[in-house]
């Protein structure tokens, strides 16, 4: 769970990201899709009640191309 | 050369390794270990050492190398001249790269999205059904060709535009050209190149009937006569070859993967039967078995420019094998990975490969799979392999289980 101060974000590596849709197939909530099929990160912060499941996302990306940023 | 099967002679000429950790110790189960059922031993066993073929070849089976290597921009699908798959010119977009590669993906990726792909899905489900219905009263099939083979084939003809009743055409080029016949490599590619030129002669009749019509129709053919790149039509070979290569991927890889899937879960009820309870576990459960039996084993690739990366030095003009396989098995990646979890939590599987040439259809593969498991579970939720028989499975190239004989309870779930 994260708290005030720690407010997390999803960021995308444009440069290695290969559209496989991992991310926006396991958290819809958090990433939506372009029409060629690349991610979009939808919200700017990581709600509390889905920081396992953006974490269950970083992991399952083929080409780690999706991690978690504090928000600044 | 391009990739070719390894054997296990192969394997025991590597020799900056301690043999100690090896499955090798003892090379006759080694070798047999890629023919049976279960090569996964023998795949994570790959990835112990850095390790160079006879041929030259450079055997990539780390998942961390793996997903470095394809990103480099030295690194090529091909040499342009040694083509596999019967291909007279490089096909697009598996054996092309750069910006040109980029441009066609530009304009296939759409063709392909998960939101295009979805809206087919119960198109996908109501043909499972209509399968499943030929041979539910008869309480046993051999899954390979009426289900597996029958429901990608079926949807893939209808994506493209081409006619269904061709299909043992389409089949039986697919085979020759990813399977082919001769006992050399000299007879396997002219075996392949003339099939591949059947193929062409007849994409090339398809094409010109469409192009007299006056409509060109909604499928994908239609879409590619129609489609735009950087401003320009595409041209009359290059919409045939795209064709060519789409009906290859779409028509060999999701009935490999189905028949492996279905050929485990007969062969694992507890698991099975768990999944069989919670449906919602079906979208990790096909993850999992993608990684477990990683049906597209390796993929090959050209190095156009020298360059390290960790223990590797690569030159140019090196062919190195990618095996998907092995880092689907790679114990640094996934934890416990011999083990089939259907739970399993960041599954960053590599079967539809990694870096530009990711798998153009593995939105449609993945759709495909979950459709076709959770349908059949709802008909036939018990199943198992045929008594007195067992499921084979071919491990060169693609691996499938070409004979899986299955049975269950006539009728089904009541």
């Amino acid at each position: 769970m994260t708290g005030a101060g720690s407010a997390r974000r999803l960021v995308i590596d444009r440069t290695v990201c290969a559209g496989h849709g991992r991310c926006y197939s396991l958290t819809p909530d958090l990433v939506g899709v372009d029409e060629a099929g690349y991610p979009i990160v939808l919200d700017e912060e990581i709600p509390d009640d889905l920081v396992d499941a953006a974490d269950e996302t970083v992991g399952s990306c083929p080409e780690g191309a999706i991690r978690v940023s504090p928000l600044d | 050369m391009p990739a070719t099967a390894l054997a296990a002679h192969e394997r025991a000429s590597c020799s900056g390794c301690d043999v100690d950790t090896f499955a090798l110790t003892n090379p006759a189960t080694y070798m047999a270990s890629f023919d049976e059922l279960a090569p996964q031993q023998a795949y994570q066993d790959l990835g112990k050492c850095p390790f160079t073929r006879p041929s030259g070849n450079k055997v990539l089976a780390k998942r961390a190398d793996i997903v470095q290597f394809n990103r480099h921009p030295a690194v090529r699908a091909n040499d342009g001249v040694h083509l596999p798959l019967g291909a007279r010119e490089p096909l697009i977009p598996l054996m092309i790269d750069g910006d040109e590669q980029r441009i066609f993906r530009r304009l296939l990726d759409p063709l392909f999205s998960p939101t295009a792909m979805a809206s087919l899905e119960p198109e996908v489900r109501a043909l499972a059904d209509k399968l499943i219905d030929e041979f539910i009263g008869l309480g046993e099939t051999e899954l390979l060709a009426s289900f597996c083979e029958a429901l990608p084939s079926t949807v893939f003809l209808a994506l493209l535009g081409l006619p269904q009743e061709d299909r043992h055409v389409f089949l039986r080029f697919k085979d020759s050209v990813v399977r082919p016949e001769g006992t050399t490599r000299e007879e396997q590619l002219a075996f392949s190149e003339r099939e591949g030129e059947r193929m062409r002669d007849y994409l090339s009749r398809v094409l010109d009937e469409r192009e007299a019509r006056a409509d060109r129709g909604d499928d994908l053919i239609g879409g590619l006569l129609t489609a735009d790149v950087d401003g320009r039509r595409l041209s009359r070979p290059e919409i045939q070859n795209i064709v060519y290569l789409l009906v290859i991927a779409g028509l060999d890889t999701v009935t490999a993967s189905l028949s492996c899937i279905f050929g485990w879960l007969a062969r694992n009820p507890g698991q099975r039967a768990a999944l069989v309870a919670d449906p919602t576990l079906v979208p990790s459960a096909v993850e999992e078995l993608l990684r477990y039996e990683s049906p597209v084993m390796y993929g090959s690739r050209y190095v156009t420019e020298d360059f390290s990366l960790g223990d590797w030095q690569f030159r140019a003009g090196d062919w190195v094998d990618v095996v998907w396989a092995a880092g689907n098995m790679d114990p640094d990646a996934f934890d416990d990975p011999l083990t089939v979890d259907l739970g399993r939590k960041k599954n960053a599987q590599i079967v539809f490969a990694t870096g530009p040439h990711r798998c153009l259809g593995s939105n449609l593969a993945r759709m495909e799979l979950a459709t076709a498991v959770d349908q059949f579970h709802r008909r036939i939720p018990e199943y198992w392999i045929s008594e007195g028989q067992e499921a084979l499975y071919f491990n060169v190239g693609v691996r499938v289980a070409y004979h899986l004989p299955v049975s269950f309870p006539k009728g089904g779930r009541s």
